[in-house]
Formats: structure tokens, sequence, C-alpha cells
């Protein structure tokens, strides 16, 4: 072989490169398996002492009563580790009627994916899990409440001083 | 265009020799962080992901880009435990040394695709390093040594290179990681910090409040901003240590682990 470092080298690249190219330009395309580590670029205001953060929470109703409690994902979900959470709840736990899939590419080019249909049957049997869950917390287990909010906490002792809320969905389980 | 394929293949052969040497280490080293790697993957990594058998196909949201997206759910509980039984006697395997150079490569497959469903809920956890590393580590001689059955000492050329590469995907991962904070964090406003956004969502939301921790939030939030040049230059760095030398990555290498 006439160039050897050459081509490990172009083939070493293209399989790290390429996939950083994809994860950094599409996020929501990020392939697997890929060498790539979280980056985590947010940024943050100093200057106050409160801090807001974007949550996806669950609620449920609690059994007898017309209020709502807040449900620990790790507990609710387990043994779905509580990083999946996020991303599940924003699907609704499949849920909702999946529209394809939108992704947008740094620079402004869109593609579109058609997402894996859930059947009726995974439907119905995501609910029965979901009401064996709110059953174990107590809860009444047909309706299940899912909203995106933003946190505010002040900053010195993560005191929660005010939520708002920017979704909020209501699943009957039944 | 010969010339300069030429001038490139030279440059080339340049650096790898010097990355070959910066991260060359005896079958013997090699053998005993086998059994060290062994150890650790067991008690703190142990091979688990048959749960994921027992949730509702509706959470099933794998990535476009990766093998499951092939399919239309999650694969049944018993193969996935059954995955996760072979899995974990691989890893007793290359523990005690047995047939090392296959197993780990089985091992690492076998990872691979188990965990491309663990991450189709929507989210995908960043440990492809561990076993990138180890399957390049498939090609040096870290099954001689120590073994009860050893593997077959390999190429010293191609036992080199493994090892090289394995010091190119960490330094390349590092990469990424500091890639996007360098377009975010490196700036001179000193009422935003990087470090803290990264900082507090584990301290509040995740509940990572060990050690030093609550010490950050005594210290003001403006001093802090020299963690987030820090940081970067940290992450971006690694290439540069790698060719430095075998001192220069080590400490590299000393430095992360005890941060992370």
């Amino acid at each position: 072989m006439k160039y050897p470092n050459l081509l490990y080298t172009t083939v070493l690249s293209a399989f790290l490169l390429v996939p950083f190219a994809i994860g950094y330009l599409a996020p929501t395309l990020e392939p697997y398996p890929a060498v790539l580590l979280p980056s985590g670029p947010g940024r943050i205001k100093t200057t106050e002492d409160q801090i807001d953060f974007n949550r996806t929470a669950i609620y449920g109703r609690v059994a007898g009563r017309d209020t709502w409690t807040r449900l620990s994902p790790s507990r609710f979900l387990n043994p779905v580790p509580p990083e999946f959470f996020p991303p599940l709840a924003q699907r609704y736990f499949g849920l909702s009627p999946i529209e394809p899939i939108t992704h947008t590419i740094k620079g402004g080019a869109v593609i579109r994916i058609d997402a894996h249909k859930v059947s009726e049957e995974e439907i119905r049997n995501a609910k029965q899990w979901l009401r064996a869950r709110l059953n174990g917390s107590g809860c009444d287990d047909s309706v299940l409440r899912i909203t995106q909010e933003v946190a505010t906490l002040r900053r010195s002792d993560g005191a929660e001083i005010a939520v708002r809320y920017q979704n909020d969905k209501v699943f009957d389980l039944r | 265009m010969t010339k300069s394929l030429t001038f490139v293949e030279r440059i080339l052969t340049i650096c790898w020799q010097r990355l070959e040497e910066t991260c060359s280490n005896d079958a013997r080293s090699l053998g005993l962080f086998r059994i060290f790697w062994g150890i650790f993957v067991l008690l703190f990594l142990a091979p688990y992901s048959a749960w994921v058998g027992q949730v509702p196909q509706s959470f099933y949201n794998p990535p476009v880009l990766s093998v499951a997206f092939l399919f239309a759910g999650f694969p049944p509980y018993w193969l996935l435990l059954a995955g996760d039984l072979v899995r974990i006697w691989l890893v007793v395997l290359i523990t005690i040394g047995v047939k090392t150079r296959v197993c780990t490569i089985v091992l690492c497959l076998l990872t691979f695709i188990s965990a491309n469903f663990v991450y189709s809920f929507g989210k995908i956890n960043h440990d492809t390093l561990l076993w990138a590393v180890a399957l390049c580590l498939a090609f040096t001689d870290w099954g001689v040594t120590y073994a009860l059955v050893p593997d077959r000492r390999i190429n010293p050329k191609v036992a080199a290179r493994a090892l090289a590469t394995a010091g190119v995907l960490i330094a390349f991962a590092m990469f990424t990681a500091g890639f996007d904070k360098a377009l975010h964090w490196i700036n001179f406003d000193l009422s935003t910090s990087g470090f803290l956004s990264w900082f507090y969502s584990g301290y509040y939301t995740l509940d990572r409040k060990l050690l030093l921790a609550p010490f950050v939030l005594k210290v003001p939030p403006q001093s802090i901003k020299i963690l987030d040049f820090a940081a970067v230059a940290f992450e971006l760095s690694p290439f540069f240590f790698l060719l430095a030398g075998r001192a220069g990555w080590r400490a590299w290498i000393l430095i992360a682990t005890c941060f992370h």
C-alpha cells in the first residue's frame, strides 16, 4: 500500500468527523454509535438572584380530591432512568398522534422523517402501564397531566419562587 | 498530485509515530489495566438493558441514524436479558483473561446493539467512548499477560497503532465537548456564566450536592467566569498534549480523571 497512513487517517477522520458534523448541524439527528461527549453550552445570567429552568413535569390527581401533585420522574417511571423523562414526556409517552419529525439544520434546511407509528394496542398498553404507576403513587388512575413549565428558583438556596406553565395537557387514560 | 500525497503521507507518518510513542504501553501494564477495567465494569457499569423489554412500546423513539431505527419496537425482555447475561459473562472472561481479544470485540459489538435500544427513548447517553477504546485495546496485547488463556501476541505495529488510536478517540471526544462550549462560553461578559449554567442544572434539578458542590454557591458568580475559559481550554487541548509527549498526555489524563 502506497499511502497507508493517509488512508488510515482519512478513514478514521471520516468515522469521527461525520457523526460530529451531523450532531452539530442537526442535534436531533445525532447518530449512534458515535464518539461524542455532551457539550452543554448553555449560559445563565449571574446578576440576578433568580434563575429560570425549563422543565417537563408530570402531575397526578390526588385520589378523592381535586388537586394535582407533582410526581417524581425517577419513581414514577422506574426502571426508566430519569434522564430519559424529558424527551418521553415531550412526546406525551406516545399517547398523542405523532407527526412526522421535522429537523431544522443550522443554515435553515428542514428534513422531515416519518416517526414510528404507535398502534392502538400500544396506546392501550401504555395507558395501562401509566395507570398502574398512578395507582402506585396514590393518584387517580384515570388522568395524567403533562406540562412544559419554567420554574424560577432563588439562586442562594434553590427555593422555588414561581412556576409558569407554558403547555399543559391532560390525558384521559380510561 | 503524487508529490502532495507523498508529502502528506510523510507528515502523517511523523504524527502517528509521535502518537504511538506517547500512547505506548507494554503487555504487562495492559494486562494489569485489563483486570482493573473488568472489575470496574462489573462493579459500576454491569450490563443491564433487559428493563427496556418491560416498558410500553409507545415509548419507542430510536435515533434516526442508528440500527434501532430499522426495528418496529423494543426487543422482547427475554432477548435483552440473554444479551445482558452474555455480556456479563464476557466481561468476566476478559477480566480473568480467557480469549480476551475475541471476547472484547464481541462484547463491544453487543453493547453497541443493546445500548442502541436503551437510547431509544429520545435521548442518547454518551458512553460510546468507553467501548470504542476497549475495541482498540482488543487489538493490543492486553490479553497476553495475567491471563488464564492468553491471546497470541499481536504484530507490535498493529498494537502500537491501536493504542495511538485509543488516544486519538479520547482526545477527539473531549474536543467535541469543548467545541460548542468555545462558541458560547468564551466572552468577557461577566454577567453570564456557562459553568454556572451547567452547575445549577445539576445542583437543583439532579440533586448533585455532594463534596464541594455547596461551596460553589458561596463564591461570587463573576469570579467563576474564569472557569468558562479553563473548561474550554482544557477540553480543546488534548491533541496538543497527545503530540507533546508521554508526560504531558498522562498529566492531562490525570486532570481529566480527577475533574470528572
